[in-house]
């Protein structure tokens, strides 16, 4: 893996995160000579997925795993530069991932769910065969080798994730949110041994949260929060009983749906059909330009619990949102129903960290140069042009691009980075699930969005059933997903100080709870680096956030395609086989 | 540049597509000779069935070569054994699902498939059930697979309650549908029949389908499937047959009887007669070569009537009229009309039902105003419930649909021209033999044959375009006024024998031959025809062709 590399390319690209993944496909397609490496063993960045055994392994130790030599400018003294050059070294980035923890409450031997991916982004997947994440670990010039994946990806890849709202699903179920999550404290319901020492276990790692300074992000996915009295009588007020029930958003769905009046039904595919075309009919929603969406769903004489699914489940907005951006939400949501099933969302069978991938074998396909384990420690600048001319890797090689690009885990040195925001993300293995209501349909993806409360901001919930490949038969696989930042921080913990009762169990007390078997949490920050500061020619790509689409992403990659190659086709359709003249 | 993809131009591709489809010509066209060859030489075998095999395979739809698999069958029927005969059919019920795969309206196929299972020893039906639900998954509209699914069904006893379950998926899946609430109409009188009448459904269930039905409608008013299911659920009541009225006439000595509905002659062997309460044994006769007619005669002796037997009572089934002769000429009975008459031919549901659906479509209406489905829905509602209460209503949401749904214009006016004549007939009492809709906007006359004993009729001042359909059921009518109207033609004045006064003015007829039937109403003494683009040529015509009839024009 140390072999050299050839030295000259049109764009250098580190890290292979989703945005930098299309780039590179998108640049080799029209030609481009690009050289793309990752100090990881495997594809994907901050997209990647990974089976519990490795997610185990991330979380303990983020950043280690590939840092060989790179200690800070250690060795950047080796490297020689001449005068009118300067060396300007590339960190990684830790920010990225903090406040890692797990916790596993099951006798390891005992479970066989310590196989399958867990992805970064809230998709993940376990499957009965023990899949390792890594790749191919030589500098690899993928030939055509291709599967299904690349198929798909390589025929259309924007078409399938520009359009969407996305990842996921043969059946993605969306549920207005519920404040129904599992209980941990229910060993009545575990026949076999281990439940008394889990209760203990995780009681010690509830005492844990809350003596820890900050709040854990647990705490606000955790069931307590929608538990308190407040929560309740709020819920009373949207006269909402507790179980999730299933958003009505497709017509079909309306007809069935025994959720909503008929009256309400009608009143909900109007604005469905306004929100549809919602650009050719200005004067509906004129007066509602300086308001917020909910405001103007209020006018559409939508009642309370209309306005709130339509709100956070179908826009998946929030109350401060305004009345065009909550439309265009809207808007997209309806249009991507109907594309793959009766849903908006599709689930990949194997990981989101399989797109990025994807992007890389077309990439690949089209003659770009891969190598795994092998980063910039830095990059040469021209001291008179202030262009990067060159990137130094960590074997030492000076190789010259014409543009380099880095991923949201690549920070030149230097550089001003801000912390945007930040998401607060909990995993759970669970043996039952948080959403049943419609019994006879088999769910195998539910969304749940629980707005926010008692100054609580939102949480969505995602979980995936067996049939998912995620989990083992009879278990669930519940993501919890939250955006902090430093204020509802606060407020959390205020609230979680004065406010959060002992378990209300009367509520749900006949139906079983259910028992978490796995857990992590961790928070996500996404950086922004300021560009101002860095040579025209290098670019900073953004980390995932809280979106559940890939729109920002393929944005992105779209805009930093068209500044290195202006004028030229964003991913044109790749030719068939029949089409391509053999010499 | 090294490792660039060269494609090739769109010129190449086409011209490789052109030699490749030309070589499957050519195939095609040997492997149709071969067949033919077979097909003429009655040769059945192995071969021949691969042949056409292969020449369906590229065109399923070719039933010459369907037809000689038939016959290939049904000769091994007779020179095979059974097991190699069945494998012979499960190759072709699965060589068939390939065809339909591709071509799932193919009549041929499923037609062929119909023949292959009524033809084999043991069919296994349930197989067929599954492979209609994989098809109507695909395409929940095609209706060569309904029509399979049916036969299917027919042949292995399915259960009704099953199927409905199976409509009731599909429609959950996508409820603008017909076929699925057309086969539900069919389904459902058998698993929950009304008590009274077997081809509808019992109240409960009638008001679960409302139910379903309504929340169709509510999510998208502007399906149709959803407002025919409707429309179905609440029924049209069936007109009873009964007696209208009766005309006995001295001149001529003859008996007319009209009824509600057209019968034959048949049916007028329950039509008895009395005179004097005694039976009369007497032969009907139609006024026309139709089967059935309004309208049937019989002659009366002479002598019975001028010896004072002056009773004359006609009864059939449960309905009767008398007259009684009193000296005149002409002698008239009619039954009595009021609301109910018509009501019940708009829906013959409780009105209870009637009521709690004309409340959710005003509900509808109030949400959604001027969709053309709702607005139609409620003006057959509020004649269902009560006609006169609502018809100020009824005229006005007519109007509206006149230019919400433009298209139909015509047909919003007719049905409005039926409700006037109906609430006309309604308010007066027949006897008076005088009928007067002057100034009504008709743009259409019906229920003539409740006019059978009306002298004199006046239309005019209307919108009628024609006067075609046939006037004849009006045998008494003697004085016809239809000024100022758009009239362009009159063939359904022909025969009028007792006509005498006919007003044509300010109409559009334009020429003698339009003008015609009146020569055929052979008691005619005036007819105006002032205000007509006639050109004075066809009038002098006129005047010689009727030199006994009194011509009004515009010199």
């Amino acid at each position: 893996m140390n072999e050299a590399l050839p030295d000259d390319f049109d764009v250098i690209i580190i890290g292979t995160g989703l945005p930098a993944a299309v780039v590179s496909g998108a640049l080799s397609r029209v030609d481009k000579k690009v050289l793309h490496l990752d100090r990881n063993d495997y594809y994907g960045g901050s997209w990647s997925s990974f089976n519990i055994k490795s997610v185990e392994t991330f979380l303990q130790n983020p950043y280690d795993s590939a840092e060989y030599l790179n200690k800070d400018g250690e060795e950047t003294s080796n490297i020689e530069v001449s005068e009118d050059e300067e060396f300007v070294p590339i960190l990684q980035n830790k920010n990225f991932i903090t406040k890692a923890e797990y916790s596993c409450y099951l006798k390891r031997r005992s479970v066989k769910m310590v196989i399958g991916r867990i992805n970064l982004l809230p998709f993940i997947r376990f499957s009965e065969k023990n899949e390792e994440p890594a790749q191919s670990s030589s500098p690899c010039v993928d030939t055509c080798q291709s599967d299904v994946v690349e198929q798909s990806c390589a025929s259309k890849p924007d078409d399938s994730l520009k359009s969407g709202e996305t990842p996921i699903s043969e059946e993605v179920q969306k549920r207005e949110e519920s404040p129904k999550v599992e209980n941990c404290n229910d060993p009545a319901t575990q026949g076999d041994g281990d439940s008394v020492e889990k209760e203990k276990e995780l009681t010690q790692e509830l005492d844990k949260a809350k003596t820890k300074e900050k709040v854990d992000v647990s705490e606000v996915v955790k069931p307590r929060f929608p538990l308190s009295e407040d929560f309740y009588k709020q819920w009373r007020h949207y006269n909402l009983d507790l179980s999730p029930k299933r958003v009505p958003c497709s017509r079909a769905d309306v007809f069935s749906s025994k959720f909503v009046s008929v009256v309400e039904k009608r009143i909900l595919m109007r604005l469905f059909t306004l929100c549809a075309n919602y650009k050719d009919h200005e004067q509906e929603y004129q007066n509602f330009r300086e308001k917020t969406f909910i405001e103007f769903l209020a006018s559409r004489r939508l009642s309370l619990k209309a306005q709130h699914f339509v709100l956070y489940s179908i826009a998946m907005v929030s109350e401060t949102t305004s009345t065009l951006d909550g439309l265009a939400a809207t808007h997209k949501f309806l249009h991507s129903l109907g594309r793959y099933g009766n849903s908006a969302f599709l689930w990949p069978s194997y990981g989101v960290g399989e797109i990025p991938q994807a992007f890389c074998r077309f990439s690949a396909v089209f003659g770009g140069t891969f190598c795994l384990r092998r980063y910039a420690v830095g990059f040469i600048k021209d001291k008179t042009t202030g262009r990067c001319t060159a990137i130094v890797d960590n074997t030492g090689q000076k190789i010259r691009c014409g543009t380099l690009i880095l991923d949201d885990l690549n920070l030149p040195h230097g550089a001003n980075t801000t912390s945007t925001s930040s998401v607060d993300r909990a995993i759970y293995v669970i043996d039952s699930t948080v959403s049943k209501s419609d019994a006879e349909q088999i769910i195998q993806v539910s969304l749940v969005t629980i707005p926010p409360m008692c100054d609580n901001p939102a949480v969505r919930l995602i979980e995936a059933g067996p049939l998912c490949c995620v989990c083992p038969k009879n278990n669930y696989v519940v993501h919890g997903i939250c955006f902090t930042n430093y204020c509802t921080k606060k407020n959390c913990e205020k609230q979680h100080e004065t406010n959060i009762k002992p378990e209300v169990g009367g509520e749900d007390s006949q139906s079983r709870k259910p028992v978490i078997l796995w857990s992590c949490h961790f928070t996500m920050t996404d950086t922004n680096t300021d560009n101002s500061t860095l040579p025209p020619n290098v670019i900073t790509l953004q980390g995932p956030r809280m979106d559940l689409g890939f729109d920002r992403a393929m944005n992105e990659a779209r805009e930093v395609f068209l500044r290195i190659c202006p004028g030229e086709d964003f991913l044109p359709r790749a030719p068939d086989p029949e089409e391509i003249v053999f010499d | 540049m090294h490792g660039r993809l060269k494609v090739k131009t769109t010129a190449v591709q086409a011209e490789e597509k052109r030699i490749k489809r030309q070589k499957k010509l050519k195939l095609f066209q040997g492997a149709l000779a071969a067949a033919f060859k077979k097909i003429h030489s009655k040769e059945y075998d192995a071969e021949g069935l691969y042949i056409t095999q292969e020449i369906l395979a590229a065109n399923s739809d070719y039933y010459t070569i369907w037809n000689y698999r038939k016959n290939a069958f049904l000769h091994y029927k007779n020179t095979k054994t059974s097991e190699e005969l069945l494998k012979c059919f499960q190759d072709e019920l699965s060589f068939l699902q390939n065809c339909l795969k591709n071509n799932p309206k193919s009549y041929s196929c499923w037609n062929q498939r119909c023949f292959v299972l009524l033809t084999m020893s043991e069919p296994d039906w349930k197989k067929e059930l599954q492979l209609c639900d994989l098809f109507l998954q695909f395409d929940d509209r095609n209706f060569h697979c309904w029509d399979y699914r049916r036969f299917v069904v027919q042949h292995s006893a399915v259960l009704p309650g099953e199927e409905i379950q199976f409509t009731h998926k599909l429609i959950e899946n996508n409820f603008s549908n017909y076929s699925s609430w057309h086969y539900r109409s069919k389904l459902l009188p058998i698993e929950c029949p009304d008590a009274s009448d077997k081809n509808r459904i019992g109240e409960k269930m009638l008001l679960e389908e409302l139910e379903l039905v309504q929340n169709a409608f509510f999510t998208d008013p502007n399906d149709q499937s959803a407002w025919f299911y409707h429309r179905w659920l609440l029924g049209r009541g069936e007109t009873k047959q009964s007696l209208l009225s009766l005309h006995v006439s001295l001149l001529d000595n003859k008996l007319t009887c009209t009824l509600r509905k057209p019968a034959s002659i048949k049916d007028c062997s329950c039509l008895n007669v009395y005179m004097n309460d005694i039976p009369h044994a007497v032969v009907w006769n139609g006024c026309n070569q139709q089967k059935y007619q309004h309208i049937w005669q019989c002659d009366l002796p002479k002598e019975d009537l001028s010896s004072g037997a002056n009773k004359i009572k006609v009864e059939f089934r449960s309905s009767e009229l008398m007259v009684e002769m009193t000296g005149e000429d002409e002698a008239i009975s009619c039954i009595e009309t009021n609301t109910e008459t018509f009501r019940q031919s708009s829906s013959d549901a409780k009105l209870s039902v009637l009521t709690e659906e004309l409340k959710s479509c005003q509900e509808l209406n109030d949400l959604e105003p001027g969709n053309k489905w709702v607005m139609l829905t409620l003006v057959l509602l509020m004649r269902a419930i009560d006609p006169t209460h609502h018809s100020s209503q009824v005229h006005d949401t007519l109007h509206e649909l006149c230019t919400v749904d433009g298209m139909r214009q015509c047909y919003y006016q007719d049905l409005l021209s039926k409700f006037v004549i109906e609430d006309h007939i309604a308010a007066v009492d027949l006897h008076q033999r005088c009928i007067n809709l002057h100034g009504k906007a008709l743009t259409r006359v019906c229920r003539f044959e409740f006019f059978s004993t009306i002298t004199s009729l006046n239309l005019s001042h209307n919108q009628l375009h024609s006067l075609n359909s046939p006037l004849k059921l009006l045998h008494c009518l003697q004085k016809l006024d239809v000024s100022e109207n758009q009239i362009v033609e009159i063939s359904g004045l022909k025969d009028l024998t007792k006509l005498v006064l006919l007003n044509l003015d300010s109409n559009r007829m334009s020429s003698l031959k339009t003008l015609e039937p009146v020569t055929t109403c052979t008691a005619l003494q005036k007819i105006s025809v002032k205000l007509n683009p006639i050109p004075s040529e066809d009038i002098d015509s006129l005047l010689q062709i009727l030199p006994n009839v009194e011509i009004v024009y515009e010199s």
